[in-house]
């Protein structure tokens, strides 16, 4: 084992002590087991964040600064002892035919956690996109802190490594070579192998709240062996980071709804105000969010409700606005959806639909790239009318439905030969909504009783 | 409607779980079948690696200016291939293939832009080795040739 995987190994257990550290306040009686994978999604999100924020400083990631963090967040446990593990008493025994389920969904998750992690620490940096936009930014940011901006900023010859891009996900690669003491093409990719076990597991404890061992088991191991989830989590691409945050805010959004605990929303926004940071897409999902929130507990209409909603929608936002003014001077040499998402410009494409839904549709109905995903998720629908019932269905359909919706005018607008961008990236765009296809098939997986 | 409703939810599990674990099957069948039944997927994984170390180790940390040679327009898909796999590989060495003021976001921008340099501009842009591809139409195959120009840089890349 070489010094640079044992300190890269070093550094995954540090994110994972300062996510605990971060979530210490709001994950109320949750034990660390528990709540291991809130912390694995978290971890790298809000250490990625303060190193952003030690950039802008003058500062570059480095081991001295990573450990100050982590032994920092690690101290705040001591404020809030938790349980180590859960409380078992009065939980049911699985029968049989749960066991025998929960073993297979248990196979595939490790098979899942095993190729995601032989990408992510072992194989070569093969993704375009990985290397290109996301991990050489992540060489950058090592070498270079945000302010004096460096040159690379300003390169227009590397204009396809998208400039203007979000930085999240490059500083918490940064984070690696930092650690490392060394550019490691491979070794940059680890966290996202850390992401996505802990969405597996975030995701299995949230539905095993609410719904039984089978639905809650097999809801996680259908979002974490989605063949696209299985090619890109561990390819230092920004979608695990993106779909990890997605998922935290779904599960305590819902959280929220159901019991309209301030810790969960405060969770749910720490994971939304992660999202634009992350991608731009993010910013589509974050908005979505924001909307949403006010009327998630519009049953319970309380003027701390309303404030919760506000400081929610306001603190989002106000957490984006140093990238949107770090930005502002950098040549903008690539294109710029944002400009050309105006009404008319939108309704004047609208005759693009009908090829978009095509190609999309070719994608999606492939068993290839999905296995039964979709096909389960609607019959789930149909077997148990009656989980249209709960508001948290009610909730997703209605969030899945927003984020379809909301990934379609940038392919309305664009100036790119439309079924090459479609086809190259219309995989990606759908792996987004799994977090949302999955929760919901775990709460309306008919319990059989 | 209860009765119907119940008899769904009973039978229901039960058809939910077989398509479950059909769909388990699927999803690591394809996965498997994309990850280990290709051996040029392997292959190439770790022919990455041992190419992308043969490159920084031949060029040390200086620069990098790469020069394209009559590659037809079914083959310019690699061109933007080779540059940003230097770029990343041997930053924070610069990779030129253009003039540094010429915008590169799409192939043919860089193609628009390529062009054979002269010694002394190398030198000026700290590019100390340029590489020419050369695609040659007749055996459908791309050579390359290395140039170091200048006398050695001892200090680190610009």
């Amino acid at each position: 084992v070489s010094e640079a995987i044992i300190w890269c190994v070093a550094y995954l257990v540090c994110l994972v002590i300062v996510g605990y550290g971060a979530i210490v306040f709001f994950a109320g009686e949750l034990s660390y087991v528990e709540s291991f994978g809130i912390a694995a999604v978290v971890g790298p999100g809000v250490t990625g964040m303060i190193l952003i924020a030690a950039s802008m400083l003058g500062e570059t990631p480095g081991r001295v600064l990573i450990l100050s963090i982590s032994v920092t967040f690690g101290a705040a446990n001591i404020v809030k002892i938790r349980r180590l593990v859960p409380k078992l008493a009065g939980v049911r025994r699985p029968t049989t035919v749960e066991m025998v389920i929960c073993g297979i969904a248990l196979a595939a998750v490790s098979y899942g956690a095993f190729v995601v992690s032989q990408t992510a620490f072992h194989s070569a940096t093969l993704e375009w996109d990985a290397y290109m936009i996301w991990q050489l930014k992540g060489k950058v940011l090592a070498l270079h802190p945000l302010i004096p901006r460096p040159s690379y900023f300003y390169q227009v010859t590397l204009s396809s490594t998208h400039l203007r891009y979000p930085i999240l996900v490059p500083m918490i690669s940064a984070g690696v070579h930092g650690m490392t003491g060394r550019l490691d093409d491979e070794l940059g990719k680890t966290p996202f192998a850390l992401m996505y076990v802990g969405l597996g597991w975030m995701t299995y404890r949230f539905l095993r709240g609410r719904v039984g061992y089978v639905p809650s088991a097999g809801a996680a191991a259908l979002l974490m062996t989605t063949p696209p989830m299985l090619m890109y989590a561990g390819t230092g691409m920004a979608e695990m980071a993106l779909i990890a945050f997605y998922g935290g805010s779904l599960c305590f959004l819902l959280r929220w709804q159901e019991h309209g605990r301030t810790s969960d929303l405060v969770l749910a926004g720490i994971f939304t105000a992660l999202m634009p940071w992350t991608k731009d897409e993010g910013i589509a999902l974050a908005a979505i969010n924001v909307l949403a929130v006010p009327f998630l507990r519009a049953g319970v209409r309380t003027r701390a409700n309303l404030i919760r909603s506000i400081v929610f929608v306001a603190a989002v936002f106000l957490f984006y606005c140093p990238w949107i003014l770090y930005v502002r001077g950098l040549p903008q040499t690539y294109e710029n959806y944002a400009q050309h998402l105006g009404i008319v410009e939108i309704l004047s494409n609208l005759k693009r639909l009908p090829e978009i839904f095509s190609i999309g549709w070719s994608y999606l109905y492939q068993w290839r790239n999905w296995g039964l995903l979709w096909v389960i998720l609607l019959v789930t629908a149909g077997l148990n009318p009656g989980a249209l019932k709960s508001r948290a269905v009610i909730t997703l359909w209605v969030l899945l439905i927003a984020h379809f919706l909301a990934y379609l005018p940038p392919y309305m607008v664009t100036s790119w030969d439309l079924p090459v961008l479609v086809k190259f990236s219309v995989g990606r765009l759908i792996l987004h909504m799994t977090p949302a296809t999955a929760i919901l098939i775990g709460l309306q997986w008919p319990s059989g009783e | 409607m209860a009765g119907v409703q119940s008899f769904l939810k009973k039978s229901g599990s039960g058809i939910v779980a077989v398509l479950f674990v059909v769909s388990i099957v699927m999803a690591i069948g394809q996965d498997v079948e994309f990850r280990f039944a290709d051996p040029q997927l392997l292959k190439a994984s770790r022919g990455y690696v041992e190419l992308d170390q043969d490159m920084v180790d031949l060029v040390k940390g200086k620069g990098l200016f790469l020069y394209f040679v009559d590659f037809p327009t079914s083959q310019q898909w690699l061109i933007p291939e080779y540059y940003s796999r230097f770029t990343d590989v041997l930053y924070p060495a610069p990779v030129l293939a253009t003039d540094p003021g010429t915008t590169v976001f799409t192939t043919e921008q860089l193609l628009n832009g390529n062009f054979d340099p002269s010694a002394q501009w190398l030198i000026d842009h700290g590019t100390y080795f340029e590489v020419t591809y050369t695609w040659h139409t007749d055996t459908n195959s791309c050579d390359w040739s290395l140039v170091q120009v200048g006398p050695p840089p001892t200090g680190d890349a610009k």
